[in-house]
């Protein structure tokens, strides 16, 4: 059973990186999702403030009218 | 000799700065064939991968100065400036790489002053031109590298930038384009259009834009220089534009002598109701064509004072044009100077097919090929010329600029959501498509074709 | 005067230029709006008809828009009309890159202000920077009198702070003391009389801090922070600097807001400190590790801590003092423990602004010996005095399970101790979902009422300042981020509408106890804080009948426990005897320095 076929839409990330400008935190949040294995990730909020960026990386699993893994009865 | 080129693209990603890096190495190498021809494959940005490949083969490059000796090459002091902002590392809008322009020592660019890279390049010129980044500067390349191109936004300071450049020595000048932007490079001698999967997937499409753009380029320079009626735009608040003091005595003449009724006196004015308040005046006044030597361009050419001609402006030109006519009894071209919208052509088409023969303008001059793109669609300019082709008027440009190549780039960035991936139409059909349909040497930009592309431009 | 045409290219997003073109035009520019349905050659028309100075296009982006931009300059282009007008974007994602792309002469996005366009237009520079406010040190304390409103309460009150300081008379501990020495090498130069005193210091501690401080062999979990981490710590403040700064308050009338530090390592603080600051945090609590207060003596050095609460040691201090701006507010805790003078005074020497004591807390609660405490914090509450440091007062008996009326007559207490002394105290009631509270159902129907009343029964009392904490919404926050981020908002919310000084809020980490808290978390709290702020403006809540009902009961409660506790010989005993909490309250008088205090005659002998 996979984990990520339970989840019923997204997988979200929240957290601060520490960079030098706008540019290079927005790159760094886009390489985060792909060093954790999420592929590539829509950044749905980012702010730059001087140290580093807040960021919320968003992964869709499932979305309308694809396969609902979670809807299915588990295979065992 | 200053040879300006511009590099237009149909739209953003088509490819314009992949072709003038490649152009720019080649500038460099001064291969003497093809098979020395760099290494490099002018390849699209492709998705993740930066052209950081273009550093790794430049190295064989790098301690040779930008003039070489040899003859394929330019042996030339090559200079780079741009309509906007380029070279940047990630696209502003898809935020996916793009390629950088990549310069060799003595070449000179244009960059804004917050671009200038700490080391290895020296500021020559400080123009006091502005963009929203900041002051263009102009500088040259002592160490091989990688640069942010920035240039005017604007016709005029693209002219000054561009003499500028002329004057710390370049004989060849590329300005490389922004987006779909070409307003400012009515200036230039020569320009490669690029186009591809990234304006539209429809092949067919493209290849009919890009015929009409075509057809639009091959009008001739007009072989008028002096005495024609030239209509311009006039805006409340900007300077007027002088008339001789010939055509002032002329015109009271023929207000002393013509008079039929008040409109007619009245010609030198819209409208003819004096009541109306109108926004905007179209003057037909007399006027003789710059200069314009091949080879020597003449950066005057195209001046525009303030209007557009649209439906309206096209029906008073040629009310005017008619009375003229009729009164100095002699057939003139018509110089229609400026931006003329697709309505103003029309109009200015409907009116002319009704026109008796005698009535007609046996020549139209229109500025250049580059406002002649912005009044519409291309295809919908190509085909309105080519009604008044019909009936005979010839169509010329008071400046005309040489087509010298088309690339064509089947990249295009997918949009999903909001992320964009790399994505591919069908290069072969694309090309072979793109070559049987049109006469101007056309390349495709994911292969190695720089020199034979490098020759058009010469 | 400007000419100015505005473009909303726009018909949904047309809001910004509106506003724009309408503070243009009260600024005595002339503006035109054109209408959002022209085709793009009417706009180039209108644009070329008339000489304007500027024209201002408004846009989002989205598929398409950048080349229909583009064009549009073009037609400008060869319109001619960009000889004469600057042409200028704006719109959420603008940035200058974009707009320099798309041909425009300056590009506005979504961070920039009204201000920054109109300077533009106006050409000139922007005036100050986006902060409303002047960063100027604030001073809570500055403009309070500390006279007692309530006759009776004030009477009781000074019936107890003078039976106390005559008792404390005469009374010395080797807190005391160590602080003492302290000064003294603070004033002394010579090393041989330098190394004599600290041997003399060392003797009075714990062998675990003598140790530490003589030997360097330090705790489990502590060490110096090494050059190298102190040379990068000072490079990252030195160029990073804070983009946009924003202001948590609404207007100036609104709390101040605190934050806690104290993740263990002084760099992690700092980092975090610099971007709370950046999101307008006005000052920061240091929360020393627990285990300090059960020691006799403080340890030395820039040093730091694996675990929770960062070592309040003078130079740690002084570090954080320095990497903050001078603007913003630092205090140092000592309300407990066997340390209380020396932290005050080390504090004080590193440049904090204000510290923490409570005499009756910190013996209660916070597990230190009443008279102990009382001796020590009577001298270091004139250490505060002596330096200028206002000192708050923290009622987490509270959390105990001690009825607030009883915290509230604790904190009483020592506003009147701290205005005998000369020394500033500010009132910090809790605003939390407390053990007693949770029992009688105080805020069984909601939580205004109670919180209110606590705030209006001390004004009633006295003129002091008044900073809840600590944080506020103690108790009602889970781990649950958008919950607790709510909660500290309208906790936030109603102590801007009881008009207090300041305010302590938690992050969203609050609840959570198994790590240390994440910059994010803070930022999240900030951020609800910052948008109750801007909710609620000048408005306020509206507290039910109850309120006034429970003030009255606070009044009479207090009132009732300080006629109690004067009864007693003096402060010590009262809380010994449980008078400002009992063992039913879940009160304890704490053991630490039990037995320690010494008529000055006597001498202090070294630690054994």
């Amino acid at each position: 059973m996979s984990a990520l076929n339970k989840v019923i839409d997204a997988v979200d990330v929240e957290t601060y990186l520490m960079c030098s400008d706008a540019h290079q935190g927005h790159s760094l949040a886009l390489q985060l999702g792909k060093e954790m294995n999420l592929g590539d990730v829509d950044i749905m909020f980012e702010e730059f403030d001087g140290y580093g960026v807040r960021v919320r990386l968003r992964k869709y699993i499932h979305r309308p009218a694809q396969k609902y893994h979670w809807l299915e009865s588990d295979p065992q | 000799m200053l040879t300006t080129i511009g590099i237009a693209g149909t739209a953003k990603n088509t490819g314009k700065t992949t072709t003038l890096n490649a152009l720019l190495h080649y500038a460099q190498s001064g291969a003497r064939s093809t098979n020395d021809a760099p290494s490099m494959s002018f390849r699209a940005a492709e998705g993740g991968e930066k052209s950081a490949s273009a550093q790794e083969t430049q190295s064989g490059f790098l301690t040779s100065p930008a003039r070489s000796r040899n003859s394929d090459g330019f042996g030339m002091t090559t200079g780079v400036t741009s309509i906007g902002y380029d070279g940047e590392e990630i696209d502003n809008i898809t935020l996916l790489p793009k390629p950088r322009i990549f310069l060799n020592r003595g070449m000179i660019a244009s960059t804004s002053s917050q671009c200038v890279p700490e080391n290895g390049w020296s500021v020559l010129y400080k123009t006091g031109l502005f963009t929203a980044l900041g002051e263009i500067v102009i500088v040259r390349c002592e160490t091989p590298g990688l640069i942010v191109l920035a240039g005017p936004n604007k016709r005029s300071e693209l002219e000054t930038v561009v003499r500028q450049m002329a004057d710390l020595g370049c004989e060849n000048i590329f300005v490389d384009g922004a987006l779909n932007r070409i307003a400012p490079m009515s200036i230039v001698d020569k320009i490669i259009f690029t186009t591809g999967a990234a304006r539209t997937t429809d092949i067919a499409t493209l290849v009919d834009e890009m015929k009409a753009i075509e057809s639009l380029f091959g009008i001739g320079r007009t072989k008028w220089t002096k005495s024609i009626l030239k209509a311009e735009g006039h805006c409340e608040g900007a300077q007027r534009p002088k008339q001789s003091p010939e055509f002032t005595r002329k015109t009271r003449l023929l207000r002393q002598t013509t008079a039929r009724n008040d409109n007619d006196l009245e010609f030198l004015r819209w409208p003819p109701n004096k009541q109306e308040k109108p926004p905007i005046n179209v003057i037909l006044s007399e006027a003789n064509l710059p200069a314009g030597q091949a080879g020597n361009p003449d950066f005057s050419a195209g001046n525009s004072t303030g209007t557009i001609i649209d439906a309206t402006e096209a029906e008073i030109i040629l009310q005017h044009y008619k009375i003229m006519c009729y009164v100095r009894r002699g057939g003139y071209p018509l110089h229609i100077d400026g931006l003329i919208t697709s309505n103003g052509l029309r109009t200015l088409v409907e009116r002319i097919h009704l026109l008796p023969d005698a009535e007609r303008p046996q020549e139209i001059i229109f500025a250049d090929p580059i406002t002649m793109l912005l009044s519409g669609e291309p295809k919908t300019t190509a085909q309105l010329l080519s009604h008044l082709i019909e009936k005979n008027i010839t169509i010329s440009y008071q400046k005309p600029i040489q087509l010298a190549a088309i690339t064509v780039n089947p990249f295009y960035p997918e949009c999903r959501g909001t992320t964009y991936t790399s994505a591919y139409v069908d290069a072969k059909v694309l090309i072979s498509r793109m070559k049987q349909s049109l006469e101007t040497p056309t390349f495709d930009t994911m292969r190695n074709e720089v020199s034979e592309l490098n020759r058009c431009i010469k | 005067m400007k000419k100015i045409l505005c473009v909303p290219f726009d018909p949904v997003h047309d809001v910004g230029i509106k506003l724009i073109k309408n503070s243009l035009a009260e600024r005595g520019h002339c503006t035109e709006l054109l209408p959002p349905d022209l085709s793009m050659e009417e706009i180039v028309k209108k644009a070329a008809a008339t000489q304007y100075d500027y024209i201002l296009v408004s846009r989002t982006l989205g598929y398409g828009v950048a080349e229909l931009l583009a064009r549009f300059n073009d037609l400008l282009d060869a319109a001619g009309v960009r000889e004469s007008t600057k042409v200028v974007l704006g719109g959420k994602p603008i940035t200058p890159e974009l707009a320099a792309e798309l041909g425009f002469d300056k590009g506005f996005g979504e961070h920039s202000s009204i201000d920054e366009v109109i300077a533009y237009i106006e050409d000139r520079p922007l005036n100050g920077t986006a902060d409303n406010h002047k960063r100027t040190k604030p001073d809570i304390a500055s403009h309070y009198f500390y006279s007692f409103r309530h006759k009776r309460i004030g009477e009781l009150l000074d019936t107890i702070a003078e039976k106390t300081l005559h008792w404390a008379e005469g009374k010395s501990s080797s807190g005391i003391e160590r602080c003492k020495i302290q000064e003294e090498l603070s004033a002394v130069s010579d090393p041989s009389q330098k190394k004599r005193l600290t041997d003399r210091y060392n003797s009075l501690c714990d062998p675990v801090i003598a140790d530490a401080n003589s030997k360097k062999i330090f705790p489990k979990g502590v060490r110096y922070i090494t050059d190298d981490e102190m040379e990068n710590v000072r490079l990252l403040i030195r160029e990073k600097q804070p983009l946009r700064q924003q202001n948590i308050r609404h207007h100036s009338r609104q709390p101040l807001i605190f934050k806690f530090l104290g993740s263990g390592c002084p760099t992690m603080d700092i980092v975090h400190a610099k971007i709370c600051e950046r999101y307008g945090v006005n000052g920061f609590l240091i929360v020393n590790p627990s285990w300090e207060a059960r020691y006799e003596g403080l340890l030395h050095g820039l040093l730091t801590h694996e675990n929770d609460g960062t070592i309040t040691s003078e130079e740690n201090i002084r570090l954080m003092r320095d990497c903050l701006n001078p603007s913003t507010l630092l205090t140092v805790r000592a309300h407990r423990g066997l340390n209380t003078p020396e932290m005050i005074y080390l504090a004080a020497k590193a440049g904090a602004d204000m510290t923490k004591i409570n005499l009756v807390y910190g013996s209660l609660g916070a597990g230190t010996d009443p008279e102990r405490l009382t001796v020590d914090g009577l001298y270091a509450m004139k250490i505060a005095a002596e330096h200028n440091m206002a000192f708050d007062i923290p009622g987490n008996d509270e959390l105990s399970g001690v009825p607030a009326a009883k915290s509230l007559a604790g904190l009483l207490i020592n506003v009147m101790l701290g205005k005998k002394l000369g020394a500033k105290a500010i009132l910090k009631p809790l605003f939390c979902y407390g053990p007693d509270i949770v029992l009688h159902g105080q805020m069984k129907q909601n939580f205004v009422d109670y919180n209110a009343a606590k705030i209006r029964a001390l004004r009633s009392i006295v003129d002091a300042p008044i900073w809840p904490g600590e944080p506020i919404a103690f108790m009602t926050q889970t781990e649950e981020r958008v919950q607790s981020a709510n909660a500290t908002s309208y906790h936030a919310a109603l102590a801007a509408s009881t008009g207090v000084d300041a305010i302590t809020i938690a992050s969203t980490d609050e609840a959570f106890s198994r790590g240390p808290i994440t910059i994010a978390s803070r930022i999240d709290s900030i951020r609800a804080v910052t948008d109750a702020f801007r909710f609620m403006g000048d408005a306020s809540f509206q507290p039910t009948a109850a309120a006034d009902n429970f003030t009255d009961d606070f009044v009479r409660k207090i009132q009732s426990a300080l006629e109690t506790v004067a009864a007693y010989a003096n402060l010590p005993e009262a809380i010994n005897a449980g008078a400002l909490g009992s063992k039913e309250d879940g009160a304890y008088p704490g053991k630490f320095g039990k037995g320690t205090v010494r008529n000055s005659e006597q001498q202090i002998p070294n630690h054994k």
